[in-house]
């Protein structure tokens, strides 16, 4: 069961307010590969602002395109750390670069 | 939300069609854009050739393209891929003429469907294109398919005889049949 | 409607023979058609039939209505969403909760993107060689290029790999040891409209 709670929690960090960040998008179908978790931890979620939550919060999972004048490495971390601050009790935060846009 | 709001692009409308395809074969959506901008007027004419409205063209000509990006890694040669489009097209196009009327050869068809288009299209060509048109119009199914392959397509006899599965003698027939039909139509002989 | 075969010619032949024989490319010689006057205007006639099929389909290609725009965005959102992204790159974090990566399609992107920004250069396809999923292990790039007539190719090699090296630098973790860059192509800068 989902806690509707946990859900709104989770819609409320700003990613695309990260520097770098050009877009975020809905995390399937490759999250499950980039989680390495039990895919059905994350399989059958509904993304809140492209941010997958599953049962209890324990794992998030979000994918980002970023502009080429940050650096997507450090974006990523940026993106993961603002999750990692929103969400304390998370067990796993992914984040994934599709990708780098020059400009 | 979507990856479009990116940068400036840069301009591959100057690069040749084997370097568009390559890359789109290896994921570049971009190159994969400038080849459909590129080769849908010709796609569509070749299309509607075959199953006779603009509505159908439409829709055939979108599956067309989306089928030619799943199978881009199967591209041998990518300079050929305007041919490769072509044939795909004309896959595509028999298919869905055969789901329209599982029955029947398509022996000549009625462009009455899509009326508005023939005034504008008449004024535009001269009277041998029109007789040609007209010609292409009557020829049986087969005939016009090779012919279209041929012609408009540059595909080889064998790869037309593999795209149709028959033997390369058959093409040739058929080939030579449409050759003289469209040719009497053409100089007017009885 | 027109029946080829039943139209004879006034030296006897039909149309559909000549047509057969053209299709055959002429071959065997066949000294009776190749010397009868009626027969070779009839050659002619029917050689000119392929290149107005062309001039037709080229014709109708400029008359018939362009499809709308949101016809080609139908195309290119399938298209997109059915990109294969690859295998995953990662990307280190303090924090052993989290798992950052970018994908090996991103970097394709990236490698085509930087090259083609490079004068006169065209990236052809690249490729990323070794375990990129393995933290620090050692990878090479390979790719292919075009370049416009007139440019300099070795500097034009330089030129991407340098760029390339420099990109890869900042957006991955990538332990890079070689970027082999293949110039296999010369384009010619105009575009193709322009070409008679």
């Amino acid at each position: 069961m989902i806690d509707p709670e946990r859900r709104a929690d989770a819609a409320a960090p700003d990613i695309t307010a990260v520097p770098g960040v050009v877009a975020v998008h809905d995390p399937r179908p490759l999250i499950a590969r980039a989680v390495r978790a039990g895919a059905d931890a994350i399989g059958s979620r509904e993304p809140v602002a492209e941010v997958i939550v599953s049962d209890a919060g324990a794992t998030l999972a979000t994918a980002i395109s970023v502009s080429s004048r940050t650096a997507a490495p450090d974006v990523a971390r940026a993106v993961a750390d603002l999750l990692l601050t929103t969400n304390p009790a998370a067990e796993r935060v992914s984040v994934q670069v599709r990708r780098i846009a020059l400009g | 939300m979507d990856d479009d709001d990116d940068g400036p692009r840069s301009d591959l409308s100057t690069a040749p069609d084997g370097i568009l395809a390559t890359r789109a074969s290896h994921g570049d959506t971009e190159a994969f854009d400038e080849l459909l901008h590129r080769h849908t007027p010709i796609v569509r004419a070749f299309v509607y050739r075959i199953v006779g409205t603009l509505a159908e063209t439409d829709d055939v000509v979108q599956e067309a393209f989306l089928t030619a990006w799943r199978q881009l890694t199967t591209l041998r040669d990518p300079d050929a891929v305007r041919a490769w489009l072509m044939k795909i097209a004309s896959r595509e196009a028999y298919a869905h003429v055969k789901k329209r009327r599982p029955h029947a050869t398509l022996d000549g068809f009625d462009r009455a469907a899509d009326p508005h288009l023939l005034p504008e299209a008449t004024a535009i060509r001269n009277a041998q294109l029109n007789a040609l048109s007209a010609a292409l119009d009557t020829l049986p199914d087969a005939q016009r398919r090779c012919w279209l392959l041929r012609e408009v397509g540059s595909l080889s006899y064998t790869e037309i005889a593999e795209e149709m599965n028959l033997p390369v003698s058959t093409v040739r027939g058929h080939l030579a049949r449409a050759r003289a039909s469209i040719t009497i139509r053409m100089e007017g002989w009885r | 409607m027109t029946d080829p075969s039943a139209h004879r010619l006034d030296c006897g032949k039909t149309v559909d023979e000549i047509s057969d024989y053209l299709e055959a490319g002429r071959t065997p010689f066949d000294p009776d058609i190749e010397t009868c006057p009626e027969c070779l205007n009839t050659l002619d006639a029917l050689s000119r039939a392929g290149r107005l099929s062309r001039e037709l389909l080229d014709a109708d290609a400029r008359a018939l209505p362009e499809p709308s725009a949101g016809w080609f965005e139908g195309v290119m959102t399938a298209v997109r969403a059915e990109m294969r992204a690859g295998r995953s790159i990662p990307i280190s974090h303090p924090d052993p909760r989290v798992d950052a990566s970018v994908t090996e399609g991103a970097v394709h992107a990236l490698i085509r993107a930087t090259g083609d920004r490079v004068r006169g250069v065209y990236v052809g396809r690249s490729e990323i060689i070794g375990d990129v999923e393995q933290p620090g292990a050692p990878i090479s790039i390979g790719l292919t290029a075009s370049v416009a007539w007139g440019v300099d190719i070795r500097a034009a090699a330089d030129g991407v790999r340098t760029a390339v090296a420099a990109a890869l630098a900042t957006h991955t973790e990538l332990d890079v040891r070689a970027i082999d860059v293949e110039i296999h192509d010369v384009h010619r800068p105009t575009p193709p409209e322009e070409r008679s």
